[in-house]
């Protein structure tokens, strides 16, 4: 940008610093700055806003970018705050070096605006046409919703026939007050208003491959034997779920005896049950290590409502379970079948299954009885559990590391890979979506092969973008849920197409139109920027050069993060910007300044995600932080090259610390394994440092959550101390 | 153990309707007062009868050790009444024990008042075709009507019938409740990595007398916590039989030893001032036992072996009163009420083997047990 | 001034919703009862069962909404009555008086003068605040306020304040507002645990309720995060799970989230006190689904008890709380001496007690679902912050078939 305007508040304890040396550092670069009392005021508006016509960026050094950001906001014109309240006179002592850290703050933001450039949205021409994927109640509900939000929906379904497993109940749960009765299944009533709406159904079809990015994905369908050929602008994933493999729970006797049943099977023989005493087994092959480790939520229900099977024709159902697990207002339903005189419950652990003539017989250990009970009966019904479609699947690469890649910490279960010839194998299972995506032909999976959300707050959170798993393919759940999960992903869904159709991205940057830009003349094909991209943004040509697809991507800068060549950069994230501001930082010179030897200098890449509000929690708690540390907000910790490293240590930074994410399993990252990046990344620092014949202490890496502002003083200071310890930075100077 | 789906419907109509409801939290044994450390009761009744475990709760002394204060069942999160459930249980128990077992059903069931009053009625009717009484002229004297030596002769009759049976049930619960399958469960229970060991009862008479001093004071049911009136209508009902009962004894010290002919006592004459004192209370005890069940649905109104017992001491101490009051008004209606009065009395005596009656004798073995084993709670 | 959805409640169902509907490109506006967003959450000291802080999630909406045009907020305000069906609904607001407006820089001069202490609620009195205050260092608007019924109009923080932030005389304002959709995401209260006669709370210092030990664990919470019993660290602490929920006489509805809760707060114990003591007495522990895992992960910790069997009784006993409880699994009753107890207590929709003209709730307060007027997170059932979410998320899906882009 080249009309930059700096305006300095003096409000909130600001003009304690000396802003003549403000206005000074200003004239540095030509530019006047204007001082103001209030600048969030009215008054202190109209006081920038009457410049505004001959300004494209505007330098507003004041409080945290994080407070009266909507004010600070001039028809979408840069702005670029600088942070003297929060992140200088609220957290340090005032004194000489205090002063020069606001300097260094206000260069920075100087140079940060004059470097960014207007960005250009990446606007093509979408879809607005949403692909769902499944025709189960979860598919047939988002494609009725997104129809009824006035958009076009289209259902593929690999069976002849629309319904899923729904169409195999006997009777679904009660779905309202009281909770008391039980209800036909809902599905045929979603066919049929499916058929009402004219959505269109491509039943006995599969998905051959989806090429492209949100908006403009080109699906091949296969139905038949002939190919069909669709653009869509999103995808909702609703594949369901297949029943635990019961043959591996022969110690309840499946497979054996032929009264011994799955819950599964239990529905399509409901209907002429006849008198029967049943019991039931919960958790068959669930909650244990040996199977299925988790718990499928729905089989308590499930059990309650076919004990009612069994009592409506006279018998008696016996249910023994781990835990009932009737959650929130399930625990209505719970109370209706304890009623029911003919349903027995306990705790308990099934010892044995046994066969006596005709009848099962059924002996439980560790019960609420006291001692061992034996139950004979007509049949046994295992509560067997639910497994992902997507369990199994070849999903994203990550998942599957070889023996030459270092598995991510943020993966759950990877699955190592001995050669190429396993991949084909596990390929042969077949595919759900197909994506002719680089980094994979599915969904990225969490655990268990459910493709869900690692986080609580944004539960349709998904890798790639446009693309939205729901129901029983993302977590184990019942009808009524999954039909809320489906309308969650429809929103996300029509969300994204709408977002797509201006070049706009979603959270956490929702609406950032800026993209990264390749300079391919000078790329190397080291493939870094596509194999990290948490998004798989990136796909490659045959030689290995990125080909972006800018609607896919969530702008965390990962890739320019990524790039050793450093040909990747926004419009106004870019290399030069933030290598510019790195060299803006006053570095006092040895050679002709004598307060050098005590004026360390200290650079601190914070993400802005976390890190940088647990600053400023610090800063308006009282936390007093060492003012030779110079914090510099960026995107994502992954988004740090390691160029900015090599530039701060030969201007002569003396140490550098970047401040990020929890990583791992349970990573906080926004951008799933920025900080996981920025940590691998530290081995290629650490040849940065002995090339440059430094010590390896100058660098260093912290996970910080933003509720550790009690920390930030120990780690900040306590690393000034230490770099004190190892002495000045000899580049100083040079 | 075998689940018995029969035996718990069993319990279900035998008052215990809302045994279902449970779900095994275990606050009610923590709030009993009544309830020990060890193996304490109502929760595992409670599964037991949910799953009809008939042989265990049949030989658990537990289910008399409950004095229905109700805190359970004013605590229970589910509503599941263990208070009433464990009422239901012990009405089983009754009818399981009480010799002979056809007419422990009849009279247990509902339609059992049939026979209830059928028998008494029958009986006398068969006496007044046989001996056909007059009522009396003049002064309304009772025994002129019936002579007392007739009331007393079935007075023993009653008695020894009421003995036979009682100690045949007694003693069918007594083997039961001290039987292997209530032994392997209650006692050995490890503390302290020993396993204690289940005591004699060759101190039997000792532990009956301190459980008569029990049931005399009511110390139990004095731990009460909710239901604190059932400490004192309880209390008042017991002790206006014992004044009720010293007073026939003066009667008889009349009758035979001070050689009164008849026992048209006076108003003033101490011996009825006990006899109407005792009626009192009762009537008071009683009323306030029925209006109090009443109070609180959450806790339960009772079952029909409850009613019917309630029912029928209350029905004594009325008739009692009306003869009383007919008699010192003149009116020869008196005989009448005499006549139902000893109907009444007789189905009280009679079948207190296998009404709620039988509650004194089944609670005190339970009683003399838990003192046996050392189970009893420490207050 | 109108919007085409209204939101009424900010807490993090109230906030998703209305950030995910504007997204999509509707006009929203959220309305809040309190000061402050954040809601319930905000007083979370980490969530289940990724143990991460609130904040990170509420920062990010936070942010979102700040550069979204398309929503808008007010706080103070609540809902008076609703009219008019799907579509077309005509909604009644009443803004009460923050006394403080948008020249407010947060500062913090005023709350230094104020001479009013009073009860801090979002520490549920466990400390103190000004009249005067702004709850915590993450508050949304970050705008100072004042306690309508507290402050006692001294004037002292008007004359420190250099901004002109601060009209005492400032009024309750009425608002009108037509819409075509209305979320309600009300969200829940803490069920009153005085209610519950056996379990000691208001009578014995040491048993505090679940979100109570939240705070107490909390950086920003009245002990600077130290789980502190008496003034001193904890060796044994016991939590009673279904303190009013699953419960006839209190709430009879599970509450979905205590088991976790606890669970969770077993962790916080855990980490400060790696030696401490740990009981949990459960009826059915629900970690459905995946949180299966992290049930898993803290049963197999060393020092932790899970005794199947409801806490009934509680006493004390030089300054310990003795519990008592029967464990189902050996029928045994369990007497334990602790220096602390927990009671989870559950969740109880807020429009239980507050209703709103023209909302329709069940038997429990939950909100019954209508064309147009649409629940969202606890305000429907009992949900955990991610399953709230995902309502929050369909809920907006249904709102804006009512509404106009």
């Amino acid at each position: 940008m080249e009309k930059v305007g700096v305006y300095i508040c003096t409000g909130c304890d600001i003009g304690k610093l000396d802003v003549e040396k403000l206005k000074a550092v200003s004239q540095e670069f030509g530019i006047e700055a204007k001082v103001h009392p209030f600048l969030c005021s009215a008054q202190g508006i109209e006081f920038i806003s009457k410049d505004l016509a001959n300004l494209d960026a505007i330098v507003i050094a004041a409080c945290s970018p994080r407070v009266k950001a909507s004010l600070f906001n001039f028809n979408g014109k840069y702005v670029e705050r600088v942070n003297l309240r929060e992140g200088v006179v609220w957290s340090h002592e005032m004194n000489e070096h205090t002063q020069e850290l606001a300097e260094d703050y206000l260069r920075i933001g100087i140079v940060k605006a004059q470097k960014a450039e207007k960005p250009e949205p990446y606007k093509q021409e979408t879809s607005k046409d949403i692909l769902v994927v499944g025709g189960g109640v979860s598919g047939l509900t988002a494609a009725i919703e997104i129809a009824k939000s006035g958009y076009k929906a289209i259902i593929v379904e690999k069976e002849a026939e629309l319904g899923g497993f729904a169409r195999k109940l006997y009777k679904s749960l009660p779905t309202s007050s009281p909770y008391t009765r039980l209800e036909e299944p809902i599905v045929a009533k979603l066919i049929d208003e499916v058929k009402k709406l004219g959505i269109q159904v491509f039943t006995s079809t599969i998905i051959e491959s989806i090429q492209g990015q949100p908006g403009m994905l080109e699906v091949k369908l296969k139905q038949n034997g002939n190919t069909l050929n669709l653009k869509v602008g999103a995808i909702i994933v609703a594949t369901g779920w297949k029943p635990y493999d019961a043959t591996k729970l022969s110690e309840f006797g499946y497979g054996k005896m032929k009264n011994v049943v799955t819950n599964v099977e239990f529905e399509s023989i409901a209907k002429n049950l006849g008198k029967k005493d049943v019991v039931f087994i919960q958790c068959a092959g669930q909650r244990d290590e040996k199977h299925l480790p988790y718990c499928s939520s729905v089989c308590c229900l499930v059990s309650l409502k076919q004990a009612k099977y069994v009592t409506s024709n006279g018998g008696n159902a016996f249910i023994i379970y781990k835990d009932m697990r009737t959650p929130g207002l399930w625990e209505d339903f719970y109370k209706a079948m304890q009623d029911d005189p003919g349903v027995f419950l306990t705790k308990g652990e099934v010892k044995a299954v046994k066969e006596n003539g005709g009848k099962v017989v059924v002996e439980v250990a560790n019960n609420l009885l006291g001692e061992d009970l034996t139950i004979e009966a007509d049949l046994v019904v295992l509560a067997i559990g639910m497994e992902s479609t997507m369990k199994g699947l070849y999903t994203i690469k990550e998942e599957f590391p070889d023996e030459k890649t270092v598995p991510y910490k943020h993966v759950y279960e990877p699955r190592l890979i001995k050669s190429a010839e396993e991949v084909e194998q596990i390929k042969q299972i077949g595919h759900i979506l197909n994506l002719a995506y680089r980094q994979g032909p599915e969904l990225p999976t969490l655990r268990y092969g459910f493709p869900d959300s690692n986080y609580i707050c944004f539960p349709y959170e998904s890798r790639r973008l446009g693309i939205y798993a729901c129901g029983a393919v993302r977590a184990p759940m019942e009808i009524s849920a999954a039909m809320e999960d489906a309308r969650g992903a429809a929103l996300k869904a029509i969300q994204a197409v709408e977002l797509v159709a201006e070049g706009k991205t979603t959270f956490p940057r929702t609406g950032d139109v800026d993209f990264p830009n390749f300079f391919l003349q000078r790329c190397t094909q080291c493939k870094r920027c596509t194999e990290e991209c948490p998004f798989g943004a990136l796909d490659e040509d045959e030689r290995g050069t990125p080909m972006p697809n800018p609607l896919r991507c969530r702008r965390c800068g990962i890739c320019f993060g990524s790039c050793p060549e450093r040909i990747i950069s926004f419009k106004q994230y870019s290399i030069d910007q933030m290598s510019s501001a790195i060299k803006a930082i006053y570095v006092p010179d040895p050679n002709w300044d004598e307060t050098a030897a005590e004026k360390f200098r200290v650079v601190a890449f914070v993400c802005e995600n976390d890190a940088l509000p647990a600053l400023d929690m610090a800063s308006m708690n009282g936390v007093k932080l060492n003012p030779l540390v110079r914090f510099i907000p960026v995107r994502c910790l992954g988004s740090v090259n390691t160029v900015f490293i090599a530039d701060a240590l030969s201007k002569g930074i003396d140490g550098i610390l970047l401040m990020g994410c929890k990583f791992g399993q349970d990573y906080q990252c926004h951008f799933i394994r920025g900080s996981e990046l920025a940590n691998r990344r530290m081995e290629n620092v650490q040849e940065t440092l002995q090339r440059l014949m430094l010590e390896k202490e100058r660098v260093r890496v912290v996970e910080v959550s933003i509720t550790d502002w009690d920390k930030i003083a120990g780690i900040v200071n306590g690393f000034v101390e230490e770099i004190k310890k190892l002495g000045a930075n000899p580049y100083k100077g040079f | 153990m075998i689940a018995d789906a029969k035996f718990a419907k069993e319990i279900i109509q035998a008052g215990g309707k809302s045994l279902k409801k449970c779900y095994q939290c275990a606050t009610c044994g923590v709030v009993c007062p009544q309830s020990p450390d060890e193996n304490p009761f109502p929760r595992k009744e409670m599964i037991w009868a949910q799953w009809g475990a008939k042989e265990r709760l049949l030989s658990d002394a537990d289910v008399w050790l409950c004095h229905q204060c109700n805190d359970c069942s004013d605590y229970c999160p589910r509503g599941a009444k263990p208070g009433e459930v464990l009422a239901a249980i012990r009405a089983k128990v009754v009818e399981h024990y009480t010799f002979p077992s056809f007419l422990s059903k009849i009279l247990r069931r509902p339609a059992g008042i049939l026979v209830y009053f059928a028998i008494p009625i029958i009986f006398t009717a068969l006496y007044l075709a046989i001996f056909t009484p007059e009522i009396p002229e003049g002064e309304i004297v009772l025994g002129k009507f019936i002579p007392h030596v007739h009331v007393e002769l079935a007075g023993f009759a009653v008695g020894a019938w009421v003995l036979l049976v009682a100690a045949i049930s007694a003693y069918r619960f007594w083997v039961a409740i001290n039987s292997q399958v209530s032994k392997v469960y209650e006692y050995e229970v490890k503390e302290g990595g020993e396993i204690k060991v289940v005591k004699s009862s060759a101190r039997f008479l000792e532990y009956l007398f301190w459980s008569i001093i029990d049931i005399l004071k009511h110390s139990k049911f004095q731990q009460c916590n909710k239901a604190k009136y059932r400490f004192y209508a309880h209390f008042m009902i017991f002790w206006g039989f014992i004044v009720l009962g010293i007073a026939t004894l003066g009667d008889i010290v009349y009758l035979y030893v001070l050689g009164y002919h008849e026992l048209a006592l006076p108003i003033t004459d101490p011996v009825k001032i006990l006899g109407n004192l005792g009626a009192l209370i009762l009537l008071v005890g009683s009323a306030w036992a029925i209006v109090a069940r009443f109070s609180d649905q959450r806790i339960g109104y009772g079952t029909y072996f409850d009613w019917l017992f309630l029912a029928t001491i209350f029905a004594v101490g009325v008739s009692g009163v009306i003869i009383e009051v007919l008699r010192y008004s003149g009116s020869v209606l008196a005989y009448y009420a005499y006549l139902a009065h000893l109907i009444i009395v007789f189905t009280l005596l009679a079948y207190a083997p296998y009404t709620k009656f039988a509650h004194l004798l089944y609670r005190a073995l339970a009683y003399v047990w838990a003192k046996s084993v050392g189970r009893e709670l420490k207050s | 001034m109108g919007g085409e959805i209204l939101v009424i409640g900010g807490g993090i169902a109230g906030l998703t919703s209305a950030v995910e509907a504007s997204e999509t490109g509707y006009s929203v506006v959220l309305v809040e009862k309190t000061p402050f967003l954040g809601g319930r959450v905000a007083q979370l000291n980490k969530y289940f069962p990724k143990l991460c802080p609130p904040f990170c999630g509420l920062e990010i909406l936070y942010r979102r909404m700040r550069t979204n045009p398309k929503l808008k907020f007010f706080t103070n305000t609540e809902v008076m009555s609703i009219s008019g069906s799907a579509g077309d609904f005509s909604v009644n607001l009443r803004i009460k008086p923050r006394f403080v407006n948008e020249n407010c820089t947060a500062c913090g001069k005023c709350k230094e003068v104020c001479p009013v202490e009073v009860e801090n609620e979002y520490d549920f009195g466990l400390s103190k605040r000004k009249a005067i205050y702004l709850p915590h260092t993450m508050a949304m608007p970050f705008i100072y306020a004042i306690d309508e019924f507290k402050c006692n109009k001294c004037g002292e923080c008007v004359k420190v304040c250099k901004y002109n932030a601060i009209n005492l005389n400032e009024t309750e304002k009425t608002l009108n507002l037509k819409v075509s959709a209305i979320i309600v995401a009300t969200g829940w209260k803490p069920y009153e645990a005085r209610k519950i006669a056996n379990l000691g709370y208001g009578k014995f210092k040491n048993v505090v309720t679940n979100m109570e030990f939240e705070r107490l664990a909390s950086l920003n919470g009245p002990t600077n995060g130290k789980i502190l019993a008496n003034g001193n660290p904890i060796n044994s602490i016991a939590f009673a799970q279904c303190a009013g929920s699953r419960d006839e006489n209190h709430l009879p509805y599970c509450s979905a989230v205590c088991c976790l809760a606890s669970l969770k707060q077993a962790t916080y114990v855990r980490e400060q006190y790696p030696n401490a003591k740990i009981y949990i007495f459960y009826i059915d522990i629900r970690a459905f689904g995946r949180y299966e895992d992290f049930f898993a992960k803290v049963a197999k910790e060393k020092g932790i008890e899970l005794i199947k069997g409801k806490v009934a009784k509680v006493e004390e006993k030089d300054g310990k709380v003795l519990v008592t409880a029967e464990d189902t699994a050996t029928g045994q009753k369990i007497h334990k001496e602790v220096d602390m107890l927990v009671l989870a207590t559950g969740m109880q929709p807020s429009l239980a007690e507050n209703p709103i003209a023209g909302i329709e709730v069940d038997e429990y307060g939950f909100v019954r679902e209508k064309p147009g007027i649409i629940p969202a997170g606890v305000a429907m059932k009992p949900l955990d912050v991610m399953f709230s979410n995902e309502t929050a998320t369909s809920a907006a899906l249904k709102a804006i078939q009512f509404a106009k882009r």
